[in-house]
């Protein structure tokens, strides 16, 4: 006999319930979830088709429940080794895709670059790409090669984009406390000057694989999520910019933006909030934002209140 | 940037050594020129193949990438290695390597150029492993080496190989053996 068979029957419907209690428990949005504002989550480094990357995927669906967001936006390595999309894409997002949510997703290392071809990506053909949603313009960069005439279109493209909120997302993280990855310098110096120059607001990168929010540099937010498959346990150092890291178990990002304000929160993949925030929009430059977060700045460090995260496997 | 380049290592004992500046502007000029003609063939084989669009059956983008390939293939069945690379081009483009890992000495940046860099000898017409990630070139270096039309071929490091790679069909079409310095060797040796 195994050990559930020992255990007392329990009708299925307080079972049930029970359960539910416990994931709205976990299940705790920070986010103000207005009616009007642009929602959206952040998944990065997830494609690997195993059973990490369905659990977040399945906590995912269940903030969707909750914090109905339109849209994902993939950081790159979507999907590892074989093109299998049934099994790395399609089956772990099936109750998002079901429900037409959409994702946006950009080139990482691991990736084919004819993704760009596939339909649910959203990337159309392009292999670096720009779309609009209410008054958000998101860039989607191809940053495993930033040649001349990426960095160009993309110039071009930040000077038309006004005074939009301005959001880049690509794979390589510009700062990074990560032991095994850490920061692409080069990529930086190429990136670093345009996003100031035309007033980015917000980064978001994956490659590795933890969460981290980095110390706000040149007004600009910077987020690494990568874990939404792969994990990298212990690999977040505890060094500057670092403010908030979380590197022992998958997680994801829930993102929202309402007039200037942008408000965030990170969960883990058991549904605890691992770090959240908002970012105001000034309307000058310098120091147009300011990242105002009440997240502790300590590594695996959930803020006051938020549930302790599972220990490291 | 290429022109800064070549007055550049044109004072230097290397530059002394290989020849006059005019030369190597001749084997760069002949090799962008070797290029365009690759693209010219990538496009001729493309156009004799049902277009790819937009899809979402992951088969169909898979099958367009085969039969491209195919065709490439059968297109330039008699390619060898430093067909395009050429032995004149070939030193040059290794020099650019050299130099830009020069001026960038800082671990953080070796590190940067040896993450996750494949390894695997390349071949001319080989498809370039599915399950093998592809290191990101580096922009600065990017900047240094002759512009390619990024859409159809780029430039790659396998091991310590600069391998010039159609993005549609997913094909080695030329490589120059020990392009990368020898950390990267080091690495290659480990694994």
């Amino acid at each position: 006999m195994t050990r559930a068979h020992r255990l007392p029957a329990v009708p299925a419907a307080i079972l049930l319930a029970c359960c539910l209690a416990a994931m709205a428990a976990a299940q705790e949005l920070t986010l103000p979830n207005q009616p009007d504002s642009v929602k959206f989550a952040v998944i990065g480094d997830m494609g690997t088709g195993d059973k990490p990357q369905f659990d977040t995927a399945n906590e995912l669906a269940a903030y969707h429940e909750k914090f109905p967001f339109a849209f994902v936006v993939a950081v790159g390595d979507n999907i590892y080794g074989s093109q299998d999309m049934s099994k790395k894409f399609e089956l772990p997002y099936k109750a998002l895709l079901d429900q037409k949510v959409e994702f946006y997703a950009a080139l990482g290392n691991h990736d084919d670059q004819n993704e760009r071809m596939y339909k649910p990506f959203n990337m159309g053909g392009k292999k670096y790409f720009t779309f609009k949603k209410n008054n958000v313009r998101f860039f989607a960069l191809d940053s495993n090669y930033m040649d001349q005439a990426q960095l160009d279109w993309l110039e071009k493209e930040l000077a038309a984009s006004g005074s939009d909120w301005k959001i880049a997302f690509f794979h390589h993280p510009l700062y990074s406390t990560g032991g095994t990855h850490g920061p692409s310098l080069d990529l930086r110096k190429q990136l670093e000057p345009l996003f100031i120059k035309y007033d980015v607001s917000v980064v978001l990168a994956g490659h590795e694989h933890f969460y981290e929010r980095l110390k706000p540099q040149n007004g600009i937010a910077y987020f690494i999520s990568g874990a939404g498959g792969q994990l990298r346990p212990g690999d977040i150092h505890q060094t500057d910019p670092m403010a908030v890291g979380y590197d022992q178990d998958r997680s994801f990002m829930l993102m929202e933006v309402a007039g200037k304000q942008l408000y965030f929160q990170a969960v883990s993949r058991s549904g605890k909030t691992i770090d959240k925030g908002t970012i105001a929009q000034l309307d000058t430059h310098p120091g147009k934002d300011v990242v105002a977060s009440p997240g502790a700045p300590k590594k695996n460090q959930p803020p006051a209140g938020t549930p302790a995260p599972p220990p490291a496997k | 940037m290429l022109g800064a380049f070549i007055t550049c290592i044109a004072g230097s004992t290397w530059a002394a050594a290989t020849g006059p500046v005019n030369l190597h502007a001749a084997a760069i000029d002949d090799f962008n020129k070797r290029v365009k003609a690759y693209v010219d063939l990538h496009k001729k084989a493309e156009s004799g193949l049902p277009p790819l669009k937009k899809t979402a059956n992951p088969d169909e983008i898979k099958a367009a990438e085969r039969a491209l390939g195919d065709a490439i293939r059968a297109a330039r069945a008699n390619a060898h290695q430093g067909d395009i690379f050429t032995p004149e081009a070939a030193p040059i483009l290794r020099e650019m390597v050299t130099q830009y890992y020069k001026q960038h000495p800082a671990v953080s940046t070796r590190k940067e150029m040896l993450d996750e860099v494949p390894v695997f000898k390349p071949a001319v017409n080989q498809i370039y492993p599915e399950k093998l990630a592809k290191a990101s070139m580096p922009p600065d270096l990017l900047k240094t080496l002759p512009a390619l039309p990024a859409t159809i071929v780029e430039y790659r490091i396998v091991g310590t190989y600069l391998t010039l790679r159609d993005v549609q069909a997913n094909l080695i079409v030329d490589f120059i053996p020990n392009a990368l310095p020898p950390a990267a060797k080091k690495q290659e040796d480990k694994q």
